[in-house]
């Protein structure tokens, strides 16, 4: 009554995983971005030219204080103590009296732009920086600003950002993650800001370390000191009963995607090692970036990898550090220390991009949820504040030595040029060459986007 | 020159004028217009057109301000101006960044909104002609078209089609398939084998592989098809384990989760007997319209007696359990952002409609207009859901005592009593005790030295009254609450009767978690002594006291004794001073002895009232530690105190208030509007019962459809969690309704529906493949055989241990015991819980939002932050990487191994085939035990390589699938 597979075919794709005599070599994996079925999904973008290939993402988890390190206000200096004359936000526990960065500002480069003495290295910099003074936010505490950060949303479960570039524009190598998060915040959302939400598991974040730490600077799972030739075996004889089962079942994209993921899986096993081994850097290097000391030496780690990812061709890389930049109370202490452990390191990150010709087409960003409050927590502390922050880009085709937008005369609420959350994801987008209104993704009855309706591409700050 | 506007702001009374009539501002239309051409124009012009015009790339939230026509029909928020109320007019909310924040790139000087205001206050003069907008006419809901879409009309049970092959329907519902398949020409797959059939059903039914024994059973029952069958089936549905197989494909629908996620990742302590009641309703076949009330209205059902009572209420969880932003500081927004997680997941779970999408517009695929996402928002707004704060800005949510055995109650109702009687008579003795304390202290001060209490001290800064330690002097300690170091002190000045050398004493209740260096001076006769006290230690007199030293103080107010908070880090605590004089050389005054006698009384007076408060301390210690379970608790959803309709929020936005709408339903399902009019309650229960009325054209097809997508790998309707227009359409829709039906007719019983699929033939069919049909219908929408399924994640960890003989298939509670309330900590020394050694099948694994078991998320697990009807099917490296490397499958693997017959004397082909039984329910052919052998021989058959291949098994596709 049935006929067996009547259709004679060439040699195709399904034939040569049914038959154990081919290697898998010459076979374009793009497992990474498989669906269900293993095939492929069609990849959205890019929409026009880019102007960065990567993203790293340099995460100040906890907020630190714009008028203390970038957004340098005199007239907050001269009224140290006095009233805040207009309203502060509501539901902070700051009272509205105004304290003065205990820290000295200064001009650098030939832009000529403040940076506080809590940032030598990354002052040396700073020509090369787009210093966002007039960023602001949704979420006055640190849960809605995180997964706003993120994902574009205060209190939905939506994709992250990282998660969207890889939607959008797939791999760059196959044999890696498009998204590496590295030391990602575990609360505050945890997985949420590294997540894919409702877009294909394979776009989330793979994560190395957590909470501000490296770790043991390791992929989960990944066979580490097992002896891959023995490994190899084993997987010889599994897909040797995947084929069968394939061949039994004569046609099934869900065991050929799973035929095809071992193997990835196996050269994964073989790549990302190398790329996560720090001590292939010369001592010149890891004495750049500080990893000799005890300071410097977490963040510096975190810096190299995501430059070696970077390298390697991974899209979307993330640095968090720990939830340390939160000083409601002793500021000088805390921002000291955070200052000394990140400066060093980024300092470094630039330098040594920019020496391997990546910073041209690495778009690097960084900042925290939020900003702090001008006004005084305690004698000695800074309140949560979206109203109003610095973030800073550098690379990627944004210009440098610039500052853009501007708080009022107290660094608390945006009030030129404003830059909103969602224009710096619309902006991150743009530079990957991808258009924020455009990758859309179907889902529960509606059209998805990173931005929602909001958004604008911050042209003024591109080269 | 000054701003043409201005001038007329000059005084207040001018502008309470204008706010009056717009008359006196502008004599004529002339003057209007002149202002509207000098100053409105330009300015909208300048600062409104990049977005809200005609020349507008894309019309940004449907408004346009080019036209009048455009701001009085208005964009997503209505009409943008109301001529003459600038306080109503979205608009100018809109420029003074009330609300939006327009224009983005940075607010208007106030000048340049004073201008707009005065333009809407005077009447908001546009000559400017032309239509709205194209774009932002809006279209209302054309109500009888969309009522004949496929999903808003009734389900209408038809009879079984005639078919050709007559013999090979076992159930009416193989009518309905064989006559699609007839029509195409097509003919469906053969039979699947027992074996492969046996495996099918038992892991669909209970989520576990079937065991060797009941192979065997299988195999040899000689009686009829059916009737073996049926044995089977009627086996698996009587077993505990089918409750918790689809106990668990409801909890995805209901986001289940045993801890908060979200930004404050706290632990669900009680949610677990919410998994319980579900597992348990399976198993006792509760008729799903009474499972649907008890999860919406539980708490206001009638019930016989009170299990019936805690159940129901237990059952109210499923509207408390969501992921809520607990942070959020701005509590309304953060009320509305919960009543619509709840409404969303109404919506998708019962109905099938994605209502979550008409909160900031009207829904622009299906027919649900904003003001019936708020008329259902009332509701769950009348409904109390969160409650009070676990600490500054982070709410906590509802818990609700359930009711206990009379007994118990009265057993909990007299400790209560007995508790508030010796707490009384505490309190009294302990007042005793204070006024003896204080009348000793007052009449021997030159004997026992002079006590001043923190009420007598000087105190600057803020400090906070407090007995959380509980002892101390007085009524009470003060602290500095940990904040404002450098600017906090507490002076205690004695009032000396003599002159002399004085030992100083401190008193303050050392523990953790206090300053290890508090600068405390004495300022005494010769000039002033500066120490550190160390208050994490307890003091070394009477745990209360310790010695500061002894000192020369003049008579009076000379002296005194200053502790602050400088340089601390930690919490400061004052308490008293106690000034003891160093009898030899103090001067020996003329005490009478009258007064020493007195002073002996009270001496003993005092003694007495300490041993009284003692003994009643006693007491009440031990009365606790006896004291009665108290009655457990549960996250039950409650009705609000204020029971009230909700405001629209325009674009979603809580500040952004728009009209108020009546509690209601859907009005696509209602001919006539539907209404509450109850105002003594949420309207809950109303909804429940609209809800499973059997005129709901939603509520049975769209468990229906869930039930045939779990035993078949895909709904008859595909999209199970959306029947909108944006879902797929039946691909059996005469099915679809004839089981609808008869499930209704049937009571609502779910294993009835499940026997009667599963005793199909349909369900029955092989995995077969047919090139053929595979080029014309690649999907297998007509079911021309049976979809090969993937094993969900639980099935696969649960099979493990199954097949390790380790799993554990008893069930527990309270799964959160031991864990912190917040189980995932926000800061850098995050130590996080996270049970994943526990050998338990997988349903009672502790579900902690964010911290899943990595073997759940890695193979698929539904997120448990969102409804998951149908879970995504991944095939990625990381699953590889987890079946390849993981200690939890090698660990299973070893485990098989032991389990495996070691007796060296049988051949390997012995002990595989077992091992294959186990694994893959059949035997193995000659060519996989020739391959298995090679792979052992190769490695010297050495227990690793068996533990190698036992794995490798575990890896396969086909142990991880369904044939």
């Amino acid at each position: 009554m049935r006929s067996q597979n009547p259709i004679a075919t060439p040699l195709t794709r399904r034939q040569l995983l049914q038959s154990s005599a081919c290697g898998f070599g010459y076979l374009a994996f793009a497992g990474m971005a498989a669906d269900a079925a293993g095939k492929t999904s069609s990849i959205p973008g890019p929409h026009h030219a880019p102007r960065a290939k990567r993203v790293i993402f340099l995460f100040m988890h906890g907020g630190p204080s714009q008028v203390d390190l970038f957004d340098y206000k005199p007239r907050l200096q001269a009224d140290d103590g006095k009233n805040l004359p207009f309203d502060p936000a509501p539901n902070i526990s700051a009272k509205p009296k105004l304290m003065k960065s205990p820290w000295k500002f200064d001009r650098h480069g030939e832009s000529g732009l403040w940076v506080s003495e809590l940032m030598p290295n990354v002052a040396k910099h700073v020509d090369d920086l787009c210093v966002v003074r007039s960023m602001h936010s949704r979420g006055q505490s640190h849960g809605q600003a995180v997964c706003m950060l993120h994902t574009g949303t205060d209190n939905f479960v939506r994709p992250s950002v990282g998660a969207w570039v890889s939607y959008g524009l797939g791999a760059e190598n196959q044999n890696l993650p498009a998204f590496i998060s590295i030391s990602p915040p575990s609360g505050h959302g945890g997985p949420r800001n590294y997540g894919s939400a409702f877009l294909p598991a394979a776009h989330q974040a793979t994560t190395i370390g957590s909470s501000g730490r490296l770790g043991s600077g390791n992929i989960e799972n990944l066979a580490g000191s097992k002896d891959l030739a023995a490994q190899r075996k084993q997987l010889d004889l599994l897909q040797s009963l995947n084929r069968n089962h394939l061949n039994r079942s004569v046609q099934d994209e869900q065991i050929e995607g799973a035929i095809e993921s071992f193997e990835l899986a196996f050269r994964m096993q073989q790549t990302a090692p190398d790329v996560l081994d720090l001590s292939q850097e010369p001592k010149s290097i890891q004495d750049l970036y500080g990893v000799d000391q005890k300071e410097t030496s977490n963040f510096a780690k975190q810096c190299i990898l995501a430059r070696r990812c970077a390298e390697a061709g991974v899209r979307y890389i993330q640095v968090s550090t720990g939830n340390v930049w939160d000083q409601h109370g002793g500021l000088r202490k805390g921002h000291t220390r955070n200052s000394l452990a990140v400066d060093q390191p980024i300092a470094a990150l630039l330098a040594d991009l920019k020496a391997r010709g990546l910073l041209d087409d690495t778009l690097v960003v960084w900042g925290g949820e939020f900003g702090r409050t001008p006004i005084a927590q305690g004698n000695d502390g800074r309140d949560h504040n979206p109203q109003g922050f610095t973030m800073w880009l550098a690379g990627g085709g944004v210009k440098g030595g610039m500052a853009y937008g501007e708080t009022d005369d107290y660094g608390y609420y945006a009030v030129e040029n404003r830059v909103h959350m969602h224009d710096l994801h619309a902006t991150i987008l743009h530079q990957l060459g991808l258009n924020h209104e455009q990758l859309t993704y179907r889902y529960s009855g509606r059209d998805f986007r990173l931005t929602d309706v909001y958004g604008n591409v911050v042209h003024d700050i591109l080269a | 020159m000054e701003p043409f506007a201005l001038r007329y702001f000059r005084s207040t009374a001018l502008l309470v004028l204008g706010l009056l009539s717009a008359g006196p501002l502008f004599a004529d239309d002339a003057q209007r217009a002149e202002f509207f051409e000098s100053k409105v124009r330009p300015l909208l012009v300048e600062h409104c057109y990049e977005c809200h015009s005609a020349e507008s790339e894309e019309l940004k939230g449907g408004l346009a301000v080019d036209t009048k026509a455009g701001w009085v029909v208005g964009g997503d928020s209505g009409p943008a101006i109301v001529p003459g109320k600038p306080d109503e007019s979205p608009l100018i909310d809109a420029v003074k960044y009330l609300t939006f924040e327009m224009p983005p790139q940075g607010k208007l000087s106030d000048a340049e909104i004073e201008i707009l205001e005065t333009w809407v206050r005077t009447g908001a003069y546009d000559p400017r002609q032309g239509d709205a907008n194209v774009k932002t006419v809006r279209k209302g809901y054309d109500w009888s078209t969309a009522r004949d879409f496929w999903a808003f009309q009734l389900p209408e049970s038809s009879g079984p089609p005639t078919v050709a092959n007559a013999d090979w329907p076992r159930d009416d519902l193989d009518h309905f398939v064989l006559a699609r398949l007839e029509a195409e020409g097509m003919h469906p797959a053969p039979d699947a084998d027992r074996r492969t059939w046996l495996r099918r059903v038992t892991f669909d039914l209970t989520g576990l592989p079937p065991t060797i024994k009941e192979q065997q059973a299988f195999l040899a029952d000689s009686s009829s098809e059916a009737v073996a069958k049926a044995t089977v089936v009627d086996r698996l549905l009587a077993s505990p384990q089918y409750g918790v197989r689809w106990g668990r494909h409801w909890l995805d629908v209901a986001r289940y989760a045993d801890s908060n996620g979200s930004d404050f990742n706290a632990s669900f302590y009680n949610a677990w007997r919410y998994r319980d009641y579900v597992i348990n309703a399976f198993n006792a076949d509760k008729p799903y319209d009474q499972f649907v009330r008890e999860q919406l209205a539980g708490d206001l059902l009638p019930y016989a007696d009170r299990h019936q009572r805690a159940e129901q209420l237990t059952a109210t969880t499923f509207l408390n359990i969501g992921a809520k932003m607990l942070s959020e500081r701005d509590k309304k927004k953060l009320q509305m952002d919960v009543v619509d997680e709840q409404l969303d997941t109404v919506g998708k779970t019962f109905l099938g409609l994605t209502l979550g999408c008409a909160r900031c517009h009207d829904h622009k695929f299906d027919p649900i207009p904003t003001a019936d996402y708020y008329a259902l928002a009332g509701i769950f707004k009348s409904t109390v859901t969160l409650e009070g704060e676990s600490q500054q800005y982070v709410s906590a949510w509802k818990e609700t005592s359930l009711p206990v055995s009379p007994e118990h109650a009265e057993a909990l109702k007299r400790h209560r009593e007995s508790v508030a009687a010796i707490k009384s008579k505490l309190d009294a003795a302990k007042k005793t005790l204070a006024k003896a304390e204080k009348a000793l202290g007052r009449l021997s001060s030159s004997y026992e030295g002079i006590i001043v209490d923190n009420t007598e001290a000087k105190v600057v800064g803020d400090w906070k009254e407090s007995k959380f330690s509980p002892n101390y002097v007085g009524d009470g300690y003060i602290h500095d609450e940990k904040t404002g170091q450098g600017t906090k002190s507490v002076t205690w000045t004695p009032n000396l009767p003599h002159a002399g050398r004085y030992e100083v004493r401190i008193a303050y209740a050392g523990s953790s978690g206090r300053d290890d260096a508090v600068p405390v001076s004495i300022h005494h006769a010769n000039g002033v002594k500066e120490l550190k006290l160390n208050q994490t230690k307890v003091a070394s007199i009477d745990s209360l006291f310790e010695p500061l030293g002894t000192f020369e103080f003049p008579a009076g107010k000379q002296g005194s004794v200053t502790i602050s908070n400088t340089g601390t880090t930690d919490y400061v605590i004052a308490d008293a001073v106690q000034f003891i004089p160093v009898k030899k050389q103090t001067v020996a005054s003329a005490e009478s002895s009258k007064a020493s006698k007195e002073t002996a009384q009270l001496r003993e007076q005092v003694k007495s009232a300490q041993t009284t408060v003692k003994t009643i301390e006693n007491e009440l210690k031990e009365l606790e530690k006896n004291a009665p379970a108290s009655a457990p608790l549960v996250m039950a959803a409650r009705e609000a105190p204020q029971i009230d309709d909700c405001n629209i929020c325009i674009r979603g936005e809580v500040k952004n208030q728009g009209k108020k709408v009546q509690r209601g339903f859907l009005q696509v399902l209602d001919s006539e509007p539907c209404h509450i009019e109850n105002s003594d309650q949420s309207g809950r229960l109303e909804l429940a019962d609209w809800i499973v009325r059997p005129d709901n054209p939603l509520t049975a097809r769209v468990i229906v459809n869930r039930v045939w997508h779990h035993l078949f790998g895909a709904g008859l309707v595909r999209t199970v969690d959306n029947f909108g227009h944006l879902g797929e359409t039946p691909t059996h829709p005469e099915l679809l309704d004839t089981l609808a039906v008869d499930f209704v007719e049937n009571g609502w019983s779910l294993k009835q529906l499940i026997r009667r699929i599963v005793m199909s033939r349909t369900y029955a069919m092989s995995t077969e493949f047919y090139a053929e049909y595979a080029e014309t219908d690649p999907n297998n929408r007509l079911l021309w055989r049976a979809n090969r399924k993937r094993l969900q994640a639980e099935a696969i960890r649960d099979a493990m241990l199954l097949v390790s003989d380790e799993l554990d298939l008893t069930p527990n509670e309270a799964p959160m015991k031991g864990f912190r309330y917040l189980v995932v900590n926000n800061s850098s020394q995050s130590a996080s819980g996270s049970k994943d050694d526990s050998l338990r099948r997988s349903a009672y694994l502790p579900i902690i939002r964010n911290q899943l078991p990595t073997i759940l998320t890695t193979f698929d697990f539904a997120d448990p932050d969102v409804v998951v009807g149908k879970r995504s099917l991944t095939n990625v490296p990381a699953q590889a990487l987890y079946l390849l490397n993981s200690p939890f499958v090698t660990s299973r693997a070893e485990a098989t191994v032991q389990t495996l017959n070691q007796d060296k004397n049988l051949s390997t082909t012995d002990r595989l085939i077992p091992l294959y039984q186990k694994v893959y329910g059949r035997t193995p052919t000659t060519y996989e035990v020739e391959q298995a052998e090679q792979f052992l021989a190769d490695q010297s058959d050495a227990p690793e390589a068996w533990t190698q291949l036992v794995q490798a098994l575990f890896a396969t596709t086909e142990f991880r699938m369904l044939d």
